[in-house]
């Protein structure tokens, strides 16, 4: 059969198996979003939120302070390797300069130019990703990225993942996100919810089965910019 | 097709489903009896799945507002499914994807397999999706000469010990630690652990270079998004991320029923699905993929094939009671809450799909004769509709699907049932009939009690409805005789 035959064939199915159904009814319309209370502490929601399910939070106040975390990071998991997204924000943190002082190797920006075969295996070997993020969703602590950051792997492939993002990237509920994504630019979208789990033997919680191991998101105020 | 009062279907045509033999319940389940440990570990994690889902359930606002709201988006979907399959598959093709509408199982296999040979691809990887085990794409891909890889923990060890998934969720619940310790020590060439930790690691390494190695990546589908053409695949361990981001082709088999229609319809699914399933509030990762990679220099796999199956849901569609089964979103509550699925476990559904919603859909989809028990399976104490999420009725729907069973069947006994019956309806029109059969029967009963029930194997007819049932023994005086002999005045 051809294409056009094979769909045909498919579509007549369908429409024959509908034909002795019921009234086609309008689509039922979209449930309102919950307006959340105003003055609810955001940042504190996302963090309870995502360290309920094994991710960390942490809130910092300046440049200096962001720094002082992640160089504990570095030590405390012996991190020697770093991948950075292409997130305009870790830039403008300064963070692609301060790592390469801070660790013996860093997958800046431009590796990405690499072939994606020599891309994704290079990254296999980095012990740290960091991405930025679209959104964090303060209701269930989950963070939204997307593939026009170049952070689809970064934040897959090591076995920590660090996600920073503004205070006014935070967001109440996914409702409003959907309603702001609404055509997705790119080609994937991803919500992270803490770090990767299986529950599949014994039904015993076991963290890093095949994505991140550790998961923190580290929130900036816009005034930590330069 | 014993199940098919429709009449679509014709015997042979292409959208007919599976055709390969479901064991029988009856002897399924007595060997799933007989392993008490299976049963231990299906009882222990059934029980942790009721209970993280009653909390979370619990402490969720609007939880019933959502049931109701999907099963109604759900119910407008079907009836204008052709509409919004057309939709779907327009915005897929505008991202750059392919479609390719697939009649049945074989029709599906086969599309995969060339798209694999045209791009010289003999790796596969692949995520956890039910509806790859439905129309058994390993088997055919592996029969080509492609190797492929489950990568979902449970999945992997599954395959690795050649067995079938006895979970919709957690498709390796009835293997213990050892057993998977002894299983990696043997295929993976590791020393032997019941560390669960060490085994997981083991399993990241191993899969690791699958993924890395792999030219093409086979991932299920949750949702489908007529509006944007966008896949939405849940998942907690991120191989269904590594999957769909890794390999240059990415093929999604979807059935054909997972439509809904806007992006905003997310939210309400989103709130059902993970709480339903595991009692999250979010799966660890929720992957949106719209077409396939637009910008050259952009991560993801150059190729997006989605595959939608029919494999005998048009007949489904048709009847119009039935076609609320193809509500179902695999959350799995239903299965940990069933006390059938409880006692009996989930190979003893003999397919992909267990627990009442398997008892449903498997005669249904797999229109195999063997199948036809399945639906008297099942108490009909209705635990499973208090908690499906998009408020299926199964036991009305078990109720229409067994009286069509009958229908079609006609047993051989049913001559003597209704003798039976007629013998029946005259004794209790007849109280002196009831009165002298009683003291028989009182008398005669003796003959084949045991420890204070009837154990009728050996009494003609009466073993018919013994067999799986306690026959308690009557009483030695009836309330007959105790009324006029001490309570009357």
């Amino acid at each position: 059969m051809t294409d056009v035959g094979i769909h045909n064939a498919f579509f007549d199915r369908i429409r024959q198996a509908l034909a002795g159904g019921g009234k086609r009814t309008p689509a039922p319309p979209i449930p309102p979003a919950q307006a959340h209370a105003p003055g609810q502490d955001l940042g504190a929601q996302f963090g309870a939120a995502l360290e309920a399910v094994g991710g960390r939070f942490v809130t910092v106040c300046s440049c200096s302070e962001l720094q002082g975390y992640l160089r504990g990071l570095i030590h405390h998991h012996g991190i020697r390797s770093v991948a950075l997204s292409d997130a305009p924000l870790l830039g403008a943190l300064g963070l692609p300069q301060w790592l390469s002082q801070e660790v013996e190797c860093v997958l800046p920006a431009q590796s990405h130019r690499l072939p994606f075969a020599d891309f994704k295996r290079s990254l296999a070997q980095v012990d740290l990703g960091v991405t930025g993020c679209e959104f964090a969703i303060a209701d269930t602590g989950t963070v939204v990225i997307s593939s026009a950051e170049r952070n689809r792997l970064i934040s897959l492939l090591p076995a920590i993942h660090v996600v920073v993002f503004t205070r006014e990237q935070l967001i109440g509920e996914l409702a409003e996100v959907l309603s702001r994504l609404r055509e997705p630019s790119r080609s994937a979208v991803t919500l992270i919810t803490g770090p990767s789990r299986s529950g599949d033997i014994e039904m015993t919680l076991t963290l890093g089965v095949h994505g991140p191991r550790e998961m923190y998101a580290i929130c900036v105020p816009e005034s930590a910019l330069p | 097709m014993p199940v098919d009062s429709a009449g679509h279907g014709k015997p042979g045509s292409a959208h007919a489903g599976r055709q390969s033999s479901v064991p029988s319940f009856r002897a399924s389940a007595r060997s799933a009896l007989a392993q008490p440990a299976l049963l231990r570990a299906v009882s222990l994690a059934t029980s942790k799945f009721v209970s993280a889902r009653q909390q979370t359930v619990a402490q969720t606002p609007g939880f019933e507002e959502a049931r109701e709201q999907a099963h109604q988006i759900k119910q407008h979907v079907l009836r204008n499914l052709d509409r919004y399959l057309e939709e779907f598959a327009a915005r897929v093709e505008e991202r750059g994807g392919q479609v390719h509408w697939a009649a049945d199982a074989s029709d599906a296999c086969a599309y995969i397999a060339a798209v694999a040979a045209e791009n010289g691809a003999r790796r596969v990887v692949k995520s956890k999706s039910m509806v790859s085990e439905e129309i058994e794409l390993n088997q055919a891909l592996e029969s080509r000469g492609l190797e492929v890889t489950e990568t979902d923990l449970g999945e992997y060890i599954i395959q690795l010990a050649g067995e079938k998934p006895s979970h919709l969720l957690a498709p390796a619940l009835h293997k213990s630690r050892s057993e998977v310790g002894k299983l990696f020590a043997q295929e993976l060439g590791m020393a032997y652990t019941d560390n669960i930790e060490q085994l997981a690691a083991a399993a990241r390494r191993t899969l690791r270079h699958k993924f890395l190695d792999a030219e093409l990546g086979v991932s299920g589908v949750n949702f489908g998004i007529a509006e944007t053409g966008t896949i939405v695949i849940l998942e907690n361990e991120g191989n269904a991320r590594l999957t769909t981001s890794l390999p240059r082709i990415h093929v999604a088999v979807m059935g054909a029923e997972k439509l809904i229609p806007r992006l905003q319809d997310l939210v309400v699914f989103l709130k059902l699905l993970p709480r339903s399933a595991t009692g999250q509030t979010m799966t660890s990762y929720v992957s949106l993929i719209t077409g396939a990679k637009t910008h050259s220099a952009d991560e993801g796999p150059e190729q997006l094939h989605v595959v939608i199956l029919d494999n005998g849901r048009s007949r489904l569609l048709a009847d119009e009671v039935q076609r609320e089964a193809l509500f179902c979103i695999r959350c799995g509550a239903c299965l940990n809450i069933c006390p059938v699925y409880r006692s009996a476990g989930g190979h003893s559904y003999g397919w992909v799909y267990q627990g009442p919603i398997g008892a449903l859909i498997t005669p249904q989809l797999s229109g195999n004769e063997s199948a036809s028990e399945l639906p008297f399976a099942s108490s009909l104490c209705g635990a499973c509709l208090e908690v499906c999420p998009v408020k299926i009725n199964i036991p009305s729907l078990l109720l229409d699907l067994r009286s069509k069973v009958a229908v079609a069947h006609q047993p051989p006994s049913s001559r003597r049932e209704a003798m039976l019956a007629a013998g029946f309806s005259f004794v209790m029109r007849h109280p002196a009939w009831y009165r002298l059969l009683a003291a028989v029967a009182r008398r005669l009963q003796r003959l084949a009690l045991k420890d204070g029930a009837m154990r009728t194997s050996s009494v003609p007819l009466l073993s018919a409805w013994t067999e799986s049932r306690d026959f308690p023994a009557m009483a030695p005086r009836s309330f007959d005789q105790i009324w006029r002999e001490e309570l009357r005045g």
